[in-house]
């Protein structure tokens, strides 16, 4: 039980992510893998600002702006070469950027540890004499938000209906007058901000080096699988869950050495359950 | 005559001169060895030395020491080499591949390289250590990362290590904080868990304690929440930390428990203002450390020098640093006994019947020798962050 509440601070980070994830699948049908990389690379910014006696406010702002700058980036490249790509060329694109953006951080920052700003600190309660943090809260209600809000936005709004159109049939959208690129550039750029934002909030309690933080993508995507790219709310629940599950197992000698295998296995699964019709259907 | 059969004539008339060729090559190839392994010997000759170092990808950052391993033999060479012949340094990257060590150390020693020194690679020790005894090559690393660094005939560290730096940690905070409740978080490394419980056990002996928490699995880059929320349970008054990096996450844990005055010690890799800066958000949190080495920032003539050969030679000033420029001290010292010509031959065996040398850096004498083991530095000087700054503990280094 301790273990599992442990875990809940990484779990509402995984929640997060993955429930983004879907998010973004669902708005522009892109799969971004360097997401917590660019995103990570503005809050290393962040840091260093801070740590060179910038006011907390201002190094934040500007970590922000290059994580939105990067991401806007990412996002004019595959709108303008990758628009009606398929899903396995545009996933390749984004590990393109986590791989560029993961080598930029080693040449610009090294390996030389960061401080990072405290942005929410406090208590919120206690489960098993555990406690659970003001961050961790504040990341679950995020998720939660987010898993509520987008469904509400793509069936009841305007946009929404432009964002599922976008996604599903981008030339049809097109030649509807509907302007893919500055949309999905702005989808980009908002997740950019987002993914910053949260990082920046929970950069001190985790291994917050610039690796670490962007292979948070790999639970980030295990999370989002569970909810097979679609169901927020499973989505939420699988990072939550993984998260809590990689907290009891570090506190058993036989099972702790597994804890960062989970991801990979959830992954796996996910995907054989996926296709077992497929095979099933073959067998017979 | 058909394209087959071409192909087929050509390579009849071909073979005989392929095999010619091909002795040809190995004749080279082994004259190219046999001269390397004796090296040259003339009086102007530069001194061929090479070190390994993780250069590329994560962990990059140990590569300073051999920078400064390469700053302090250009110093020499500066000041007109050794008996008129000046270093040659080729530092090669071992990708964190082992066989990309493995090819680098061959490469050194095909060279004609003398000594290995100043090396930074967590995966030369464990990879190369018996083919260095095999090639009669000495290793003097500035870091020695696994268990191999310490107890191969060919490998001196100047560092204390991982694994004794444990030790020193938790002998000071039982001998100087007197507390008796001590925990250790250790990472989940190959070869680390044997390592450590050998340290652990030789420090249980002499303090009459056990561990009052003790966890070998950490990840490299752990959530640390669950293992504070044991600790706490197991009332710790201090936790010793071998692992490297940030450990701004575990000071967020201890405050988010409720177990802020935990204090932490860390290994001599934390010795850095970075470190003492990332504590300052945690004033009630103890943090200490150790400089294994006299500091670096220190007003002594030796550490004065150090500062400015790095200077000169536009290497950061750090632990990390100093640690390669002690490794070519230690190696330059050691050349000094040597009488007569400077080969590998010459200085495997002088190192080998090396008598414990003063350098002026490094607090103990620095050892080699032939025994099967090597651990010259056992000490450290203990320092506290406070307001972002190191400040000193022990009045003098303390040892184990």
């Amino acid at each position: 039980m301790q273990g599992f509440v442990s875990g809940l601070g990484l779990g509402g980070v995984y929640a997060f992510l993955g429930v983004y994830l879907c998010t973004m699948y669902r708005l522009i049908g892109v799969v971004s893998l360097g997401m917590t990389a660019v995103a990570g690379f503005g809050a290393t910014i962040t840091a260093i600002l801070h740590g060179d006696g910038w006011p907390t406010a201002a190094a934040c702002a500007a970590g922000l702006g290059v994580a939105a700058s990067a991401s806007a980036a990412c996002g004019w490249i595959m709108a303008r070469f990758f628009a009606g790509a398929s899903v396995d060329k545009q996933s390749a694109v984004t590990i393109a950027f986590l791989l560029t953006t993961l080598g930029a951080a080693q040449v610009a920052f090294g390996a030389t540890v960061q401080s990072f700003p405290a942005v929410i600190q406090g208590r919120a309660f206690a489960i098993g004499g555990v406690t659970v943090t003001s961050v961790t809260l504040v990341c679950v209600a995020a998720a939660l938000a987010l898993a509520i809000a987008v469904p509400l936005v793509i069936r009841h709004t305007a946009l929404g209906t432009r964002l599922i159109a976008i996604s599903e049939r981008p030339a049809t959208a097109e030649l509807l007058g509907i302007r893919t690129s500055p949309v999905a550039i702005s989808v980009w750029l908002l997740g950019g901000v987002l993914v910053a934002l949260l990082l920046l909030l929970v950069a001190p309690s985790i291994p917050n080096d610039s690796a670490s933080l962007a292979l948070l993508i790999v639970p980030a995507c295990t999370a989002a699988l569970v909810g097979a790219l679609r169901r927020l709310g499973w989505a939420l629940a699988g990072g939550l869950a993984l998260g809590g599950v990689q907290g009891s197992m570090s506190l058993s000698k036989a099972w702790a050495t597994w804890s960062e295998a989970v991801p990979m296995v959830v992954i796996a699964a996910v995907l054989l359950w996926n296709e077992r019709r497929e095979v099933w259907d073959a067998a017979r | 005559m058909t394209m087959t059969s071409a192909i087929r004539a050509r390579t009849r008339r071909a073979g005989p001169l392929a095999a010619v060729g091909a002795a040809l090559l190995a004749v080279s190839v082994a004259a190219c060895g046999s001269s390397s392994s004796t090296a040259t010997t003339k009086s102007d000759a530069p001194i061929p030395v090479g070190a390994i170092a993780t250069i590329t990808g994560f962990g990059n950052y140990f590569s300073q020491a051999s920078s400064g391993a390469q700053a302090y033999l250009d110093y020499i060479n500066s000041t007109g080499g050794i008996g008129g012949r000046k270093f040659t340094y080729t530092l090669v990257d071992d990708k964190q591949t082992p066989s990309t060590a493995a090819q680098d150390a061959q490469q050194l020693a095909a060279a004609g390289d003398v000594a290995i020194v100043g090396d930074a690679s967590q995966l030369n020790c464990e990879v190369n250590a018996k083919f260095y005894a095999q090639s009669g090559l000495i290793d003097i690393p500035a870091l020695g990362f696994t268990p191999p660094c310490y107890s191969s005939t060919s490998i001196s560290p100047v560092d204390i290590g991982l694994f004794s730096g444990l030790e020193l940690d938790l002998v000071y905070a039982w001998q100087r904080m007197h507390l008796t409740r001590i925990c250790a978080l250790v990472p989940d490394q190959p070869g680390y868990a044997v390592a450590m419980a050998s340290k652990i056990a030789a420090w249980e002996k002499i303090s009459h304690l056990k561990l009052a928490y003790y966890n070998d699995t950490l990840p490299a880059a752990p959530n640390y929440t669950p293992y504070v929320v044991s600790m706490k349970r197991a009332r710790c008054q201090a936790v010793v930390v071998a692992l490297p990096g940030t450990v701004q996450p575990l000071f967020e844990a201890l405050g988010d428990q409720g177990v802020p005055s935990m204090a932490v010690l860390t290994l001599a890799t934390s010795y850095d203002a970075a470190a003492a800066q990332v504590a300052k958000a945690y004033p009630k949190t103890p943090f200490i450390t150790y400089s294994q080495f006299v500091p670096y920032g220190a007003a002594t003539s030796a550490a004065v020098m150090f500062r400015k050969i790095m200077t000169t030679y536009k290497v950061p000033v750090n632990a990390t640093s100093e640690a390669g420029y002690i490794a070519a001290e230690a190696f330059v010292a050691g050349l000094k006994t040597i009488k007569g010509p400077i080969t590998r031959a010459s200085v495997t065996k002088a190192f080998e019947g090396l008598s414990p040398i003063q350098v002026p850096l490094l607090n103990p004498p620095y050892t080699f020798g032939s025994a099967a083991a090597h651990q010259s530095n056992t000490e450290g000087l203990f320092f506290q962050a406070k307001d972002g700054a190191w400040t000193q503990l022990s009045a003098g280094f303390v040892g184990i």
